[in-house]
């Protein structure tokens, strides 16, 4: 078990990362970029001692499956390419207007849902040369640590600007040293922990917030034209359903079925279901929480009371009528909807989730996709994917509406 | 017709054979599956889950969140007597309890009062730290609370508005007992209770024959305070015994009550939970979450109740509770996270403004 932060140590690493600032800033971006892509492909590599580790480490702290854990490394790593990581540097180069100045402290709140997700931010921070402390969550620190191993091999003399400091949720007075001292503080879990943590912010800081989410699939009028295309769809809706357990905020929870297409929610769901148990083969689902399956036999229940409940081994599909969306528990079960076509049932399914909607999976072509979020109500700024690719975002996209460089730079 | 007039019979005759908490009655099995039979046939959506069978050698159980997105009722809504509403909950819709008559509900909460908490004939001053039924009519506990009232109280006095807790009500309440040496019996959720702690200056020393019922539990709001702290509350604040801090656990989605306290299952000490007691006429089980199969004795599992009471909705139900089973009573654990939070105790803890 790693040994948990004290003021002591926390003060340090804060101290540690501030001095590390300079070196950082001063450093090429060519070099910068040749580090992280090293730093990446360490951590991509299931032969190196640094992915060694990580794996079997992983496979303690995420409670997801050895081969779930390899898709998840695999897609996101591939997704910071050195070519996406190059895009993303212009941007931080030649942030839009005014001057910039990295601010001299981030404070970087992960949360422990998605292990991958401390990966984009940590990139941000460092291509936006700010000196970095992330709070690792107690529950699952492990990526956050191999990154500052690897760092340390790879770019040793810019190592110290990223900082991992591990304790639990709720220690007020190690989050306000942490806060206190930050100029911009990233936040990512529960909204929760957000508004607690927001509080006691110093004015002078920018919060990033980043809180609890969910993901909704949309099949629009026209794009299905009928079953001989419904297996390839249902292998994309089965990977965005399965990736990370569907514990992630960009997991979707409801597909909505417009009428309009060669089938609906009721056809489409057997081969939904299909799909789950391919899945459910090559990315085996991790374990069951106990608090997750008494939700999940309520969820199921109700399903099976005023609809249909497809039920597989560690996953099911429902279909069911009505408003409003039932959420589902998560852990590969998801609920399919009918919708009308057009606009309207749609902003009125997805109008009341506000900023809670983090991700809209649509099916059809990107112009498609674009046009429905252009039609999206001010407020929901959902990133828009195809389906398949919900969870798996670019690096170098709007985070939810914001730049990636958004309260780092000032 | 004459089915439900049958079965309905039936339940009455075995509530007031047992109502002396006798047990072992193998009668109680086979009216239980009779019961759910007839409302696989006469309630769609409990027949819809009798195709999704899980759990062999009992008929499925109906979660309770299904009360909540569905009418679970054997009669159309015109025939309706009485509605029972759950709290709201954070995802808004409440769920509903239909009664076409009340008499089932009346007997089953009678005679398990009668056993776990008025075993003498005589009639006790209670205090209910609970609104009235006219302020709150869908309240299940609101009703409970009256009829107990009507049934087994002498003095009584409410302190509770929907809003506010009349604490000044309760303390003159609390003060008379203690000076005249009155047993008294305070009814009321924990929330309730952690108010008038919270409002009430120094200690009172209630007589002998005094005891509290305390229901619901604390689901993230304002306080949280465990059992065995309540206990050491309660008894600091009234001057009782763990003993006499009875515990109730209902629900609206049920028709009966399981209690802990001086004469049935075991009360909470300072030092452990409750152990509920569980009438005869209620059969529980706990169940595997992820299979929703029984699991063995002394297992952790999800707390699934099937109540002979509940003739016009469904007899069999699944809670979201955490319990163990120690030999014949029930030990709660909590709720399960995650799952929807509800609880009377909740309510009345927004009316007097504690946090969401």
């Amino acid at each position: 078990m790693r040994t948990l932060a004290t003021a002591e140590t926390l003060q340090v690493a804060i101290d540690t990362a501030r001095s590390a600032a300079r070196p950082l800033q001063e450093l090429p971006t060519e070099e910068l970029l040749a580090i992280l892509t090293e730093v990446l492909r360490d951590l991509g590599s299931r032969t190196s001692p640094g992915g060694m580790t990580l794996r079997r480490d992983l496979e303690q702290t995420t409670g997801l499956t050895s081969a779930m854990i390899e898709w998840a490394l695999e897609t996101t790593l591939a997704a910071h390419s050195p070519e996406a990581l190059r895009t993303l540097a212009r941007g931080f180069d030649h942030p839009h207007g005014g001057t910039r100045r990295p601010a001299t402290l981030h404070a970087l709140v992960l949360s422990a849902n998605v292990f991958t997700a401390c990966i984009s931010p940590i990139i941000w921070s460092l291509l936006a040369r700010v000196p970095t402390v992330a709070k690792a969550s107690s529950r699952d620190d492990t990526l956050p640590h191999a990154f500052v191993a690897s760092i340390r091999r790879h770019g040793p003399h810019i190592a110290r600007a990223l900082q991992v400091a591990t304790f639990p949720g709720g220690q007020g007075a190690l989050e306000d040293i942490l806060l206190s001292q930050a100029e911009a503080v990233s936040i990512y879990g529960h909204d929760h922990t957000l508004r607690t943590l927001s509080a006691r912010v110093p004015p002078t800081a920018t919060v990033i917030a980043h809180g609890q989410g969910l993901g909704v699939g949309l099949i629009p009028a026209g794009t299905l034209r009928g079953p001989a295309e419904a297996p390839r769809l249902a292998d994309q809706i089965a990977l965005d359903v399965a990736a990370y357990d569907q514990r992630g905020c960009l997991s979707p929870h409801a597909i909505l079925v417009q009428r309009g297409n060669g089938l609906d929610a009721e056809q489409l769901a057997p081969f939904v279901f299909d799909a789950l148990a391919r899945c459910a083969i090559k990315l085996p689902r991790g374990g069951l929480p106990r608090e997750v399956a008494a939700a999940q036999l309520q969820w199921r229940g109700v399903a099976q009371a005023r609809g249909t409940l497809l039920e597989g081994d560690g996953f099911a599909v429902s279909v069911e009528a009505g408003i409003p969306l039932r959420l589902s528990p998560g852990y590969r079960n998801i609920g399919l909807y009918n919708l009308a076509p057009g606009g309207d049932e749609l902003r009125a399914h997805l109008t009341p989730f506000g900023t809670h909607l983090k991700a809209l999976g649509v099916a059809g072509d990107d112009a498609v996709g674009q046009s429905i979020g252009d039609s999206l109500p001010p407020g929901l700024v959902p990133r828009i994917s195809s389906l398949g690719s919900m969870q798996t975002p670019p690096v170098h996209g709007l985070v939810e509406g914001r730049m990636p460089w958004h309260g780092l730079l000032r | 017709m004459n089915r439900r007039r049958e079965l309905r019979e039936r339940i009455a005759r075995f509530i007031d054979a047992h109502g002396d908490g006798s047990r072992a009655d193998p009668d109680r099995d086979a009216i239980l599956e009779d019961i759910a039979e007839w409302q696989r046939g006469s309630i769609p959506a409990y027949g819809r889950l009798w195709n999704h069978d899980t759990s062999p050698g009992q008929p499925p159980a109906m979660p309770t969140d299904v009360f909540r997105f569905l009418r679970v009722a054997q009669h159309g809504p015109e025939e309706d007597l009485r509605r029972f509403e759950t709290s709201g909950t954070t995802s808004g819709a409440r769920g509903v309890h239909a009664f076409r008559d009340l008499d089932l509900y009346d007997r089953s909460a009678r005679a398990a009062a009668r056993l776990a908490l008025f075993p003498s004939d005589e009639r006790k001053d209670l205090l209910l730290l609970v609104p009235p039924e006219q302020t709150l009519p869908n309240s299940s506990l609101s009703y409970m609370v009256a009829r107990f009232v009507e049934w087994f109280g002498a003095d009584c006095r409410w302190a509770m508005a929907p809003d506010a807790l009349d604490h000044r009500a309760a303390t003159d309440c609390l003060r008379r007992a203690e000076r005249e040496e009155r047993p008294l019996a305070i009814l009321g959720t924990s929330f309730a209770f952690v108010h008038l702690d919270e409002a009430m200056e120094g200690a009172v020393q209630l007589p002998p024959g005094s005891f509290i019922m305390q229901t619901g539990g604390f689901k993230g709001r304002s306080r949280e305070i465990s059992p065995t702290d309540m206990v050491a509350l309660l008894g600091a604040r009234f001057g009782l015994a763990p003993e006499d801090i009875a515990t109730e656990y209902g629900m609206t989605e049920l028709s009966s009550q399981l209690y802990a306290s001086r004469w049935r299952g075991y009360p909470a000490t300072l030092k452990t939970p409750a152990e509920l007691w569980v009438p005869p006429w209620v059969r529980t089980t706990i169940v595997d979450p992820e299979t929703g199969r029984p699991c063995p004795d002394g297992t952790e599992g999800i707390l699934r109740i099937d109540d002979m009471a509940n003739l016009d909705s469904v007899a069999c139900i699944q809670t979201s509770d955490r319990a163990v089973r120690v030999e014949d009573r029930i030990r709660l654990l909590g709720r399960a996270e995650g799952a929807v939070p509800r609880g009377c105790s909740l309510a009345i803890d927004q009316a007097l403004g504690g946090k969401a």
